[in-house]
């Protein structure tokens, strides 16, 4: 039997078929609780927010344009499921007013980094997602961990893709500061 | 929602049995279409009201004549901005501002920076707001809530509308006299203009009985020391 993709098995959720459901959720669940886990800071809560995403994921199938890619939709979910979660802890706003989201910035090339730098810039993260704020940790556990490209990290936060260029070479330039304090 | 004592099961397994057991449900098709057709007709709606606001602001302007006082140097720039309406103008961009976090969630404006979309709707205000200004929408609403005397819009034109400023008179001259000419105000009120020398005439001089004219000067009595005249084509009804 040929594999089918994401947006095939949405489809058959949409049209019902529960099992599917549990097809999406078993190549979900791994990514989803991992972004949740870094970005959340391990909170205890972790898993029931996850849980919370597939609900929601399930109540909104409806909305899913299944001619769009599938997995830019999921996290979407996630990413305010966490945000919010985020803001009902702290009280206080995650992403207040972003000057960068309001000028325009030249388009950023996806990162030329060389694999051993991209492999120690991860093992840095790994290590300080506690010291880099939320607006530059979520885009780097995004391109780092989930290996989403620029594209779909800006469908996900709804950023233009400029702006996550603009957040992830700051986010870098924190871990590489982080990597050599003394520089 | 889920029963505690799944407690220890994978969140696959406890989605599954909430969504097999009917504690979760799929919202249908046509509750996102029937919201996206609300979103639709709520951004349409916010901006009508942003061009009838932006083309309210330039029809009271061009009625009170002080659409055309900056002509007039310095002085006439300070004149326009102290008359200008500020709680239309405060109103229309705190539409503009609903309006563009509206926006934000569609994906035409997200992938692009907010200046973008901010510019955008700003541009679409100020052209539409022309444009419906040069029609006679206003006009006829002023006329027409006059003469039925309406409960919301014959106050709130008449307090915009009919608005009168110490130093800007708009009127249509009546006659010319030796050092000027007198006007006719929309109110019916006549006053004398005197010309010297000083007054600036950006459009030239040479007033003529039936001209609709914007007189900037200070007034005593029925008497305005004119410090700048300028014709207009005609006076907004």
């Amino acid at each position: 039997m040929s594999q089918k993709t994401d947006e095939e098995i949405a489809k058959r959720v949409q049209r019902g078929d529960v099992a599917s459901f549990g097809l999406l959720i078993g190549q979900y669940e791994e990514k989803i609780l991992r972004y949740a886990k870094k970005f959340l800071l391990d909170r205890e809560d972790s898993k029931d927010l996850v849980q919370e995403v597939f609900i929601k994921a399930y109540t909104n199938i409806q909305s899913f344009d299944t001619k769009k890619k599938f997995s830019p939709w999921i996290y979407r979910i996630a990413h305010n499921e966490f945000v919010n979660a985020v803001k009902k802890r702290s009280r206080i706003p995650v992403f207040s007013f972003d000057p960068d989201l309001f000028l325009p910035h030249p388009i950023a090339d996806e990162t030329s980094d060389s694999e051993a730098e991209k492999k120690e810039l991860k093992q840095t993260l790994d290590q300080s997602l506690e010291k880099i704020s939320a607006k530059y940790r979520e885009p780097l556990i995004l391109y780092y961990f989930e290996e989403l490209d620029y594209k779909e990290i800006a469908e996900i936060l709804q950023i233009p893709t400029s702006t996550v260029g603009v957040r992830l070479r700051r986010g870098r330039m924190m871990l590489k500061k982080l990597m050599s304090p003394y520089d | 929602m889920i029963d505690e004592r799944s407690n220890k099961k994978s969140i696959r397994e406890r989605v599954l049995e909430a969504v097999k057991g009917g504690d979760i449900k799929m919202k249908p098709k046509w509750h996102f279409v029937l919201r996206a057709v609300l979103g639709i007709i709520g951004a349409c709606i916010l901006l009508f009201a942003i061009l009838y606001l932006a083309s309210f602001i330039i029809f009271i302007l061009r009625r009170t004549g002080v659409w055309f006082v900056p002509v007039f140097g310095s002085r006439g720039w300070f004149e326009f901005l102290l008359a200008l309406p500020w709680l239309l103008i405060l109103l229309s961009l705190a539409f503009i501002a609903v309006l563009e976090v509206f926006v934000r969630k569609y994906s035409f404006a997200y992938r692009r920076p907010m200046l973008y979309s901010v510019l955008t709707i700003l541009f679409l205000a100020i052209v539409g707001g022309f444009v419906v200004a040069s029609t006679p929408l206003h006009g006829r609403i002023f006329r027409y809530a006059e003469e039925h005397q309406l409960p919301f819009a014959r106050p709130f034109y008449r307090q915009f509308g009919d608005r009168g400023f110490e130093n800007i008179h708009p009127g249509k001259v009546t006659g010319v006299t030796q050092n000027g000419f007198t006007i006719q105000s929309r109110g019916g009120e006549a006053l004398t203009v005197v010309v010297t020398s000083a007054t600036r005439l950006p459009l030239g001089g040479g007033f003529e009985a039936g001209d609709f004219v914007v007189v900037f000067g200070e007034r005593a009595s029925n008497t305005v020391q004119a410090f700048g005249v300028r014709k207009i084509t005609e006076m907004e009804e």
